[in-house]
């Protein structure tokens, strides 16, 4: 069993956490970590064009610290992180999410109800999902204090 | 994993899909299956209310006490009552102190359009409670009912 925890590194996202872990543990499966990147080459130039190494520069701190943090997700709360993969990709959110579960033939996800960058209760990432999704999805409500 | 589970049904040909994977999660996690079912607002009095509740009981029990117990299972419980559907569905997984509640898309079957079952929105009822609910929230999407399998 593949489990998919898409995960922003917002508080939030790391709020499902234990639900992650008993859903694993429960089904002996595997958790597959996504963080999506923006892609920031799809915006417009609007003051003046953008320097194709500042946005490279800008694409690989990113990934690099998201996959710093999934490295340090995996080593706390996943004991040795075995049955835990991690994956980047980049592009729409919910696209690469539901793209995601096609592909790597996941059979459920778990994910916060709303992202790091989330101002209203549920995420437009999230609501995207669960209409979308194939598998079955469990929202988790964001943690009290959590932004 | 989950002990408390909640249920909340609109007993149409749709949700007994989504019944029948409620079902089988609380079998394979030993939990105790509540089943609710809302009137939404009535306007009646209360004793016409009270009526109409005990109806729609019978009516929730009809529909699945049979396939519960065909297959042994005999921890559940059934609550009905008035009031906005999603505050009640609320206020319920919060006073049971319910592990996760199991819902489909909607009431209505989605549309199969060959490929994908990607069709009807999310339910207006689905969709507050993914907001308000205490708990998390399990969607149990059109594909995997059957006959609308991708």
């Amino acid at each position: 069993m593949k489990i998919l925890w898409p995960n922003d590194l917002s508080k939030c996202s790391e709020g499902a956490i234990p639900y992650v872990k008993s859903f694993a543990q429960h089904y002996d499966a595997e958790v597959h970590v996504l963080y999506v990147m923006e892609d920031l080459a799809r915006h417009e130039s609007w003051y003046g064009d953008f320097e194709r190494s500042t946005i490279e520069k800008l694409r690989k701190w990113e990934e690099k610290k998201a996959r710093e943090r999934q490295e340090q997700l995996c080593q706390k709360y996943f004991e040795d992180c075995k049955k835990f993969e991690k994956h980047i990709r980049v592009g729409d959110p919910a696209q690469e999410i539901l793209k995601f579960i096609e592909s790597e033939k996941v059979d459920a996800v778990v994910m916060c109800r709303k992202g790091e960058a989330g101002m209203f209760k549920m995420g437009s990432v999230a609501e995207r999902v669960v209409r979308n999704a194939p598998v079955p999805v469990v929202t988790v409500p964001s943690m009290n204090g959590s932004k | 994993m989950y002990k408390k589970i909640l249920f909340p049904t609109c007993l149409t040909e749709f949700c007994a899909h989504v019944f029948d994977f409620a079902l089988r999660t609380a079998i394979e996690e030993k939990a105790k299956l509540w089943i609710y079912y809302g009137l939404g607002r009535v306007p009646y009095g209360e004793s016409e209310v009270m009526e109409e509740i005990k109806k729609a009981e019978k009516q929730v029990a009809e529909e699945y006490a049979e396939k519960m117990k065909a297959k042994g299972f005999t921890d559940y419980a059934i609550n009905v009552s008035d009031g906005d559907v999603v505050s009640e569905i609320v206020k319920l997984a919060r006073n049971a102190a319910i592990d996760v509640i199991i819902m489909g898309t909607g009431t209505k079957p989605p549309i199969p359009t060959g490929e994908a079952a990607r069709v009807g929105p999310l339910g207006e009822t689905t969709a507050q409670t993914l907001l308000w609910a205490p708990c998390p929230v399990l969607v149990v999407p059109p594909a995997l009912v059957p006959g609308l399998a991708r």
